[in-house]
């Protein structure tokens, strides 16, 4: 077991968020929690990311418990979170945001760094440009570049297809099942249900707080249940 | 004409470093701090006290700076504590009140140990002619010096990666934070670090001029004017903030008193707080 949420309770002040959720991701597999707005899916992966503190249960990765480690404490320990608002640096050029990414690695930095263009040439070509300048599938793509360059063992994106036009989208999939395919661990919350089916292994259901159904993606993807409230498909 | 201008840039580029520090703390540590000219006047006092135990000049100003860069720690890492625990608007608030306070004690514990006192290098100070101003060499010392502070800064934020975190957390402490950047720690080196720099200025201070202990509101004050005016999260506007009101005030204290030179520098803060509003204000808000 890589990542393991144990029994996890959440919430801002007195509104619970998260209720008894226990997920789990093993080495090299893919996860996709969904869910509807507001069920809790942002919360459960800023948890594991150390940017909310749980009221109750824990966090377990690889063979130690994350309780009260700080964001950028989780971040060295190779579980990167890049969250819908990409939280790039907007005045500072792509290289140079690639270059933070590698912070917390930077004898790796460079070698991550031929990965990474190599994987999104386009980035390659714009290294000068400001970050703020990309559209919103580069940055897009930044933001996962910046995480990749740490060498993370795992990557959680949080709702990756916000504001994308489809085609990005797609192109951004492609990416991600490529990196999958290199054996990189992958927690996804997605509003586009099929895409994040046809990317993953297995899926959590979140729903109002708590976890609703779970099981292999692809019997997810076949469930009527699913596929009336998700997938628009009677 | 040609003097007064000279007077004003030297004076302006020791209220530069003042100010950068101060941005660079507001930037970072989202603490306006109200003590930075004490941090000033301590490197000062320190140096002269070096100096009076037979250091020679340079490993005086060089203990001054270190002394205003360990009081910039000690403040980091106790007094600054409590503001720390909070976030946004009452961390700006709980910062002020607590670096005001420093200021006080430091400014009133300078008094009673050291009254009527003041730091001069008393070098020989010949005069050269440059375009035909007569220019004493310890102002073009002190300058040059401030000048060097710049360069070394700016090269460090620009092209190390160090640097860069500093700037990273400046735009985005959320995505610092991700990058596996420690904020806190960044904090800490940036306190420190603008401490040293407000040390140079208290030391140059008593090169081309003398330092005075009474002098650090004014430092303080000052140094904020120009932060105000440079806009809060830039270097390069500090700068140049800088050297513009160290002009302008040498200008209307020759000609309308220092007073009056108060006033004109303060008109021109708000006036840029009204027509720049990306300055100080809009991070208040």
């Amino acid at each position: 077991m890589l990542v393991r949420v144990e029994a996890l309770h959440a919430g801002y002040g007195s509104a619970a968020v998260l209720r008894d959720v226990t997920i789990e991701a093993h080495p090299g597999e893919a996860i996709a929690v969904i869910g509807p707005n507001g069920a809790g899916k942002t919360t459960l992966l800023k948890v594991i990311a150390g940017m909310v503190r749980p009221a109750r249960g824990a966090v377990r990765y690889e063979d130690r418990y994350l309780t009260g480690l700080r964001a950028y404490q989780v971040a060295r320990l190779g579980l990167v979170y890049v969250p819908a608002e990409r939280e790039l640096f907007p005045t500072m050029t792509v290289l140079e945001n690639l270059e933070l990414g590698a912070y917390r690695n930077v004898r790796a930095a460079q070698l991550q760094l031929g990965y990474v263009f190599g994987l999104f040439p386009l980035l390659k070509e714009r290294r000068h440009q400001l970050a703020g300048t990309l559209s919103g599938g580069e940055q897009q793509m930044l933001a996962v570049s910046r995480a990749l360059m740490g060498g993370p063992k795992v990557l959680m994106l949080d709702e990756p297809s916000t504001g994308l036009a489809p085609k990005v989208v797609a192109e951004l999939y492609r990416n991600l099942s490529q990196l999958k395919a290199a054996g990189l661990t992958l927690i996804v919350t997605e509003q586009q249900v099929a895409l994040a089916l046809a990317l993953t292994d297995r899926a959590y259901v979140l729903e109002q707080g708590a976890v609703r159904m779970s099981g292999r993606s692809a019997e997810l993807a076949g469930n009527p249940e699913i596929r009336k409230a998700y997938l628009g498909i009677n | 004409m040609s003097a007064i201008l000279f007077d004003g840039v030297v004076q302006g580029l020791q209220l530069s470093l003042l100010a950068v520090g101060i941005t660079l703390i507001y930037g970072l540590g989202g603490v306006l701090n109200l003590a930075h000219g004490q941090f000033a006047v301590v490197g000062g006092v320190a140096a002269a006290l070096l100096l009076q135990l037979g250091f020679g000049p340079v490993a005086a100003a060089l203990g001054g700076i270190a002394s205003a860069g360990i009081l910039g720690l000690a403040v980091d890492r106790t007094l600054l504590i409590p503001a720390y625990r909070y976030r946004g608007e009452e961390r700006l608030l709980l910062g002020l009140i607590l670096t005001l306070g420093f200021s006080f004690i430091v400014d009133g514990t300078l008094n009673w140990k050291f009254p009527e006192f003041s730091l001069s290098f008393q070098l020989k100070v010949p005069l050269i002619e440059v375009g035909g101003i007569a220019m004493r060499t310890a102002s073009l010392a002190a300058s040059l010096i401030a000048l060097v502070v710049f360069a070394g800064l700016f090269a460090f934020l620009k092209l190390t990666l160090a640097g860069k975190a500093i700037r990273s957390i400046i735009e985005n402490e959320v995505g610092a934070e991700l990058c596996g950047i420690d904020p806190a720690r960044t904090r800490t080196f940036i306190v420190c670090l603008a401490a040293m720099m407000a040390g140079v200025a208290g030391v140059t201070q008593g090169l081309f001029s003398s330092l005075g202990t009474e002098m650090g509101p004014e430092f303080t004050i000052l140094g904020l004017l120009v932060a105000v005016v440079g806009g809060v999260r830039s270097i390069n506007g500090t700068l140049a903030a800088g050297i513009l009101l160290g002009i302008v005030n040498a200008f209307a204290s020759h000609y309308v008193g220092a007073y009056v030179a108060y006033i004109i520098l303060l008109s021109f803060a708000m006036a840029t707080i009204l027509v720049r509003p990306a300055g100080l204000l809009a991070r208040f808000t």
